[in-house]
């Protein structure tokens, strides 16, 4: 399309724009990370100021920093994150990757109606299955357990890599695996060998996305973990404790949380573009 | 659903594939199993709204019937969140469709920079939800930078029935306009040239393009941006829980808000499925509807 606006300097303005307004928040929570306690609450809010690691040091339970039992409660919130976000994209990977290529491969009757009813799963309000589940979990004691948790999680894994899976997979010439075949592979042998290959960027964007999905959730943690097995989503509230909100520590760890996953993001960007669009954007 | 399934159907499968039906079942069944595991408590749900039952004595209950319903569609409150949930569905989409199709359009601009303006477009897409929240709420406190920012003293932003309205659907259109700016941008890239540059030649008005060459071609993806966004918007939760907490009075209670403090607060739990399945019931005739548009129109198209 030729350019709407033909003048460079209000584009490059309006781009400005937009980059502030995303930026500014994560901008100014980022500088917070780094305020001592009456930076924080100073008013007129301050842009210029003397930073500190304080935050950091006790959110990460380092001695001769104000050690509170929120922050060195942090690194475990972290830890059940990375627990729970990993087993779930690993028991979607086994669940769904095999539904994922059978969907995108086979031609058979069931075919378009269950790639929606896998779909549809996603359109159910979390809540209606969690409610239930807080009951049903604690007679089967899997209330507050990793295992619990990842198989809830399931809800937003499974669904999002078998979608994004589905349309990788039909991106692939069936001609590949037809010539491997006729040239002796096995079909496994072809699928391991040229396949998976082929789908490994979109493989790796969907598995970073369902990481992000899953590690990004709040309401599972919430409602179905207790304190040995919240995720950090849920930790962060408790910045916002009973008698004082912690701006400081919440700040810093805010701004630990995403970082993992701004990195994860920018190195599958190109193919995320797309993955967020389950395959409708071809 | 057979004919839109036929025509959408990837290249045909080698011939000695179709003769071996039962491998993509066999396939399919580990998927197939745990979205049954998913339905198994879906269903527990449907029978304890027919109950009295409370999460503080799981075991005693009593079948109720209707009752759960006949209470809820006579609770005032539940109308109130109804509205509320509906309300900041049908205005953070208006905004977020706009808003994320001017910066779509900003975007497919051919000139340097495009790239890195993609990339910021991620963030906020790669935010909790209830970690954005908190993050506007510290923006949004009456000591923060936003009223310093518009010199407006210490503007209790959450406290305000009508600023607290409309906190929350700025926060929540700040989170996902990104989204709806990448797909409709992937949309505008996937366009022929050639009528809009026929258009330009013949001196047509942007209103012009806009209503008879854009909107038509897009209309795919504002129905993939809708599917994705309305149900998500229908059961705004984190961010509410992490600013408002559903305050001040009820002003900002969506369903599952009410439903959550009713059964945490006052151990309902029956009572407070009744209210979640009323959403799910809209979220699910909703999705169906735009899901059967969508196939539709990928399907003329091709």
């Amino acid at each position: 399309m030729k350019n709407l606006i033909s003048n460079k300097i209000i584009i490059y303005g309006l781009m400005l724009i937009v980059a502030a307004y995303i930026l500014f928040p994560l901008l100014w929570i980022f500088l917070m990370s780094f305020k001592s306690k009456m930076d924080i609450i100073a008013i007129p809010p301050k842009f210029i100021f003397t930073p500190t690691l304080d935050n950091y040091k006790a959110l990460f339970g380092v001695s001769g920093a104000e050690t509170l039992v929120t922050g060195s409660a942090f690194l475990s919130y972290f830890k059940n994150s990375l627990i729970l976000s990993t087993g779930s994209v690993i028991l979607a990977l086994v669940l769904g990757l095999p539904a994922a290529y059978a969907i995108a491969r086979f031609r058979f009757k069931a075919k378009e109606p269950l790639a929606f009813t896998y779909l549809s799963f996603r359109f159910v309000p979390e809540i209606t299955i969690i409610l239930p589940l807080y009951v049903i979990y604690q007679q089967l004691k899997l209330y507050n357990t990793y295992i619990g948790l990842i198989l809830v999680y399931q809800l937003i894994a499974l669904p999002l890599l078998i979608w994004m899976m589905r349309s990788y997979f039909e991106e692939i010439p069936i001609a590949v695996e037809q010539a491997a075949q006729t040239d002796g592979y096995s079909w496994w042998g072809s699928f391991s060998k040229l396949v998976l290959p082929l789908a490994a960027p979109g493989m790796a964007a969907s598995i970073v996305l369902a990481f992000i999905f899953c590690w990004n959730n709040f309401v599972f943690g919430l409602m179905l973990g207790g304190n040995s097995t919240q995720p950090v989503t849920v930790g962060l509230l408790s910045f916002m404790g009973t008698n004082e909100v912690q701006w400081g520590l919440m700040a810093a760890a805010t701004i630990v949380a995403i970082i993992p996953l701004f990195l994860l993001a920018l190195a599958v960007q190109k193919y995320m573009i797309r993955g967020l669009t389950f395959g409708a954007v071809k | 659903m057979a004919v839109t399934s036929v025509t959408q159907s990837t290249p045909a499968a080698p011939p000695e594939r179709k003769r071996r039906n039962w491998l993509p079942l066999i396939m399919t069944l580990p998927a197939t199993l745990a979205m049954i595991g998913i339905l198994y408590p879906f269903g527990i749900a449907v029978y304890y709204s027919f109950t009295d039952i409370r999460i503080v004595s799981p075991n005693a209950y009593k079948f109720v019937g209707l009752q759960n319903y006949i209470r809820m569609v006579q609770n005032p409150n539940f109308w109130e969140s109804l509205g509320n949930t509906l309300f900041f569905a049908i205005v953070a989409l208006i905004f977020e469709l706009v808003l994320g199709f001017l910066i779509a359009l900003l975007l497919s601009q051919d000139v340097k920079g495009v790239g890195i303006m993609r990339a910021l477009l991620l963030l906020p897409l790669m935010l909790a939800p209830v970690i954005a929240g908190l993050m506007w709420k510290t923006m949004l406190s009456p000591g923060g930078p936003i009223n310093h920012l518009l010199n407006l003293g210490p503007y209790p932003w959450l406290a305000v029935p009508w600023s607290a309205r409309a906190s929350v659907i700025f926060i929540e259109v700040w989170i996902s306009t990104p989204f709806v700016a990448l797909v409709l941008l992937s949309g505008l890239q996937s366009m022929p040239k050639e009528p809009f540059e026929a258009a330009q030649v013949d001196g047509a008005s942007f209103g012009f393009v806009f209503r008879k060459l854009m909107l038509p071609m897009l209309s795919p993806f504002i129905l993939i941006v809708l599917l994705f966004r309305v149900v998500d918007v229908m059961k705004l939760f984190d961010i509410i829980f992490a600013t408002t907490g559903g305050g001040p009075m009820q002003i900002t209670t969506t369903i599952p808000i009410l439903a959550y403090k009713e059964v945490f607060r006052s151990y309902l739990l029956g009572s407070a499925i009744a209210k979640v399945l009323v959403l799910w019931l809209i979220n699910y005739i909703v999705s169906f509807w735009l899901a059967g548009k969508w196939r539709q129109e990928t399907a003329s198209v091709g």
